[in-house]
């Protein structure tokens, strides 16, 4: 029977139920299988192509599946070495699930789950506020109490912080900075969190975030990085002073204005400077300007317009520990700065917070309201996290969004000049994945019906108000 | 006893301008001032005063039409500031230069090895756009080496070399351009150097007076006979091809008499812009001018008397205005010193009976002869009215001129012409010193 089944329900020595896991299993989506059904997962699949392994993995995963949620993982060690940064996901590998170490680490996370009285109840993740909480609830449930930093390969933001590199997506990496800084503050508020350690102040790009950001040392009159240094020399005895070029002479050095020969550095001559030369425009100057691009938005900086940002080791307190473990977390926090899905209420907060009295700021903020119908509300169980059409556009992490009847907000912070190529971009995106949502929910209406635009300096009360008001 | 020696001496000086004093034994006491200083300074300025006033209007017709072809052609003008430690002068002098009349012109700063907040300070200027280059040596090379380097990046047509403590009338860059378009010979063009802090000390006001006497009105002086020698390196005018073509400066000091000689010796002309206005601070403690004038008087045997001895004779551009300018500064600056001293010497050996008296005597003539010269200041000032409060500066202008400065320079002309002290000079770096000194520059 076993052997033909996608997963099965064992038993470890321990007495504790092993779910093994033997092809891509979307454990969520799988009536037959519980919450309670299973005490750890055992991954056994091994297939030519990673991603299939990789999404095997994050299906059952402890941190992204509702019925896996905070229970031991391992993974066949057949797997060792291969999934990167998926390691963080699971705890540890295994050869069966009768191994005896995998037996001894569920016990030990077991034992950890007592000593903390950490609740494993229910707790849909709707927003991504409460994401992000699941991640710490996570890391102490598996004992990890810092928030280590380390140079992170391929990571916009340079410095990651324990597992939150788990959930940096693509493009939203600057969004999601925010959001941590943002989580960050508010924990350390609360008491949560308290700061161990000073590890580096890095410069950002002040728009995106991205530290990816590249240096080039250009001429100060035409911008051009095609430049060229050379020494420059002081000739003692005719006090003749120009570049080594222009002594070079035969293989020797010869003065070009006395025509002596430059024997001896220290007797003859020195240089006692260095000179840029641009090739693009024959400029010449001793101090190159500094230009940054940033390989995320493709504009220009200058240095000192780049954003410093310090990267700190943080520990949880005791108080955290309890909080987080006993899940009391979500409700203390503010969903206000976090992107993705909120409340109404946390949305209208949301454009309060970022709305700028300061007409010279040069953020606009986008909200666009469509107007929805989805048949698929009245199927509705208490079991699912989310509503379906909700779940459909967790993919734009990058919107704020709400929904308030059958309208659905989304919102975006834009520079002031690219406001037209925004709008542009977000009708197209939403429209695209609302219409794609219809293929799942058959009956699925949409229209895009508002456009609002909040320009720095406006009045965002009378901005929140023309949006109550034009909602019917 | 007191009251009868006071009435002794005036009764000698009144002495000397009755039967006592004649005519010929005034001739032959005070001849070294009747014969050698009255004509070549208190004559010559009224001269040049009254040429001056008599050729105001073809002056001014040329000088307009100069003008006009300067603002048409409007070339453009790269401001040279070479200089170690000041940082906290430029401001000054940027101040007076983004007010001038003339405003094509690039701001070159060259940093010779400044040890101070000069090269912080003049990073910020770069960034902020108020000047346009900025070149740092690490090492001090001395002031030639540093002006060469500013030389080398110079972009403008014209070359106007400042002195960092130095500031501008509102209208003397334009002024010192003109006579470039007066004269297509015109290679070089020295400005008119006054003393702004006159008020800090007597030491101060005394050389401001001795500014409007020795500059103002002696360059206008040897300009006008064509053998005008010395563009000062506090506010100086080339033309940079010029320039170029000559190698720049030398090792100094006296770099800007240096740089005058090679330009006339190059065959090209340079004039004297009287009215481009340059104020500088001078020492305010008698000992640093002292050293200042030491320095200077050594540069005088350094390189007119040795480097440029060939501007006499041999020159391959021999010219006799080139020749007669040389000689003018060798011989009043230089040999009529010592020629003094045995004056003095005779004198004293002479008249020991009557020493007072004629010494008195001596200073009520040259007492006249500076008011004389004080009228002629007064006449071609362009700020008469504020330099009248140094008339009552003459009457210790002979005991400043007479003594001290020439006590100096004689100081300074023995101990160059005996000892080359010059190359010791802490002016210059050792490294560069050494060179020229072994090389015989």
């Amino acid at each position: 029977m076993q052997d033909n089944t996608k997963y099965y329900i064992t038993t470890n020595p321990s007495h504790r139920r092993i779910l093994v896991i033997r092809d891509v299993v979307d454990v969520d989506h799988t009536p037959d299988l519980s919450f309670e059904d299973f005490d750890a997962i055992f991954i056994n699949v091994i297939d030519s192509v990673m991603d299939r392994n990789k999404l095997a993995i994050r299906l059952a995963s402890p941190l992204h599946s509702e019925k896996c949620r905070f229970k031991p993982c391992f993974v066949t060690r057949r797997l060792t070495g291969w999934l990167g940064k998926f390691e963080v996901l699971i705890d540890g590998y295994a050869s069966t699930p009768e191994d005896s170490s995998m037996s001894r680490t569920i016990e030990e996370i077991y034992g950890n789950f007592h000593r903390l009285n950490f609740l494993l109840g229910t707790e849909p993740v709707a927003t991504h506020a409460e994401e992000v909480v699941r991640l710490c609830r996570y890391a102490i449930s598996r004992g990890h109490y810092t928030f280590s930093s380390e140079p992170a390969q391929g990571l916009s933001q340079g410095y990651m912080s324990l597992y939150y590199h788990t959930l940096w997506l693509p493009g939203q990496q600057a969004i999601q900075s925010q959001e941590r800084e943002y989580f960050h503050k508010q924990l350390l508020k609360l008491g949560y969190i308290r700061r161990t350690r000073f590890i580096e102040r890095m410069h950002v790009c002040p728009s995106c975030n991205n530290t990816h950001l590249l240096f080039f040392e250009s001429c100060p009159k035409c911008g051009s990085s095609d430049i060229h240094e050379e020494p420059v020399i002081h000739h003692f005895r005719c006090a003749n002073v120009s570049p080594e070029s222009t002594y070079e002479w035969d293989g020797e050095l010869r003065c070009p204005k006395c025509k002596h020969m430059l024997r001896h550095i220290g007797v003859d001559y020195d240089k006692p400077s260095s000179i840029y030369t641009c090739k693009q425009c024959d400029n010449t100057f001793m101090y190159p300007d500094m230009r940054v691009l940033c390989t995320e938005e493709q504009h220009v900086w200058r240095p000192d317009q780049l954003r410093p940002v310090d990267v700190e080791e943080y520990e949880f307190t005791p108080e955290g520990i309890r909080a987080f473990a006993n899940n009391d977390v979500t409700h203390t926090l503010s969903h206000v700065g976090f992107y993705g899905y909120s409340s109404m209420r946390d949305f209208m907060d949301y454009l309060r917070l970022h709305a700028n009295p300061d007409p010279d700021s040069g953020y606009v903020l986008i909200v666009s309201r469509f107007y929805v119908f989805d048949p698929a509300i009245d199927y509705l169980t208490d079991s699912d996290a989310l509503p379906p059409l909700v779940a459909s556009m967790r993919r734009f992490l990058n919107y704020k969004q709400a929904t308030w009847g059958n309208n659905y907000y989304f919102m975006r912070r834009v520079h002031e000049g690219e406001v037209a190529k925004a709008m542009g971009e977000m009708e197209y995106e939403i429209k695209a994945q609302l219409h794609d949502y219809n293929d799942v929910s058959p009956g699925f209406q949409h229209e895009l019906i508002e456009t609002y635009l909040y320009h720095p300096g406006d009045d965002v009360e009378q901005f929140i108000k023309r949006i109550e008001e034009e909602r019917n | 006893m007191i009251k009868d020696y006071v009435f002794g001496i005036i009764d000698g000086v009144a002495a000397c301008f009755t039967a006592n004093m004649s005519w010929s034994y005034l001739v032959t006491t005070f001849w070294f001032l009747i014969f050698i200083e009255f004509p070549r300074y208190y004559l010559l300025d009224i001269i040049a005063g009254i040429h001056r006033g008599l050729t105001w209007r073809s002056r001014h017709r040329k000088e307009a039409l100069a003008r006009r072809m300067l603002y048409l052609e409007r070339p453009l003008v790269s401001i040279l500031v070479p200089g170690k430690n000041e940082g906290p002068n430029i401001y000054g002098l940027l101040k007076s230069l983004h007010e001038q009349t003339y405003d094509n012109f690039e701001i070159i700063i060259v940093d010779d090895g400044s040890d101070d907040a000069t090269p912080s300070i003049c990073r910020d200027l770069l960034k902020s756009g108020r000047i346009h280059q900025y070149y740092r040596m690490a090492e001090r090379g001395g002031k030639a080496s540093a002006a060469n380097y500013g030389l080398m990046h110079a972009k403008g047509k014209y070359v106007v070399h400042i002195d960092a403590d130095s500031s501008l009338d509102r209208d003397a860059i334009e002024r010192i351009l003109i006579p470039f378009y007066l004269d297509r010979y015109v290679r070089g063009v020295g400005g008119c150097i006054k003393v702004r802090n006159m008020d800090d000390s007597m030491c101060t006001s005394m050389q401001a007076l001795e500014y409007l006497r020795s500059i103002q009105i002696g360059r206008m002086v040897t300009d006008m006979l064509g053998i005008y020698h010395i563009i000062s390196g506090a506010f100086g005018a080339f033309e940079t091809q010029t320039l170029r073509e000559i190698g720049g400066w030398d090792i100094g000091p006296g770099l800007d008499g240096d740089i005058t000689q090679k330009i006339r010796k190059a065959g090209y002309k340079v004039r004297f812009a009287m009215d481009a206005i340059c104020m500088t601070s001078v020492p305010v403690k008698w000992q640093a001018l002292f050293k200042q004038r030491l320095r200077w008087s050594k540069s005088l045997v350094r390189f007119r008397i040795r480097k440029h001895r060939d501007i006499l004779w041999s020159d391959k551009n021999f010219s006799f205005s080139n020749m007669i300018s040389n000689l003018d500064s060798i011989f009043y600056d230089f040999i009529f010193n010592y020629v003094w001293v045995y004056y003095i010497i005779t004198l004293i050996f002479a008249a020991t009976d009557r020493l007072i008296d004629i010494m008195i005597v001596g200073w009520m003539i040259r007492l006249a002869f500076s008011i004389t010269s004080f009228a002629v200041m007064q006449c071609v000032s362009e700020r008469a009215s504020s330099e009248r409060r140094l008339f009552s500066l003459l009457l210790f202008h002979s005991l400043y001129m007479g003594y001290f400065m020439r006590i100096a320079r004689l100081c300074g002309h023995t101990m160059e012409l005996f000892f080359r002290s010059s190359y010791r000079d802490k002016w210059n770096p050792e490294k560069t010193s050494s060179v020229a000194q072994a090389e015989g520059l």
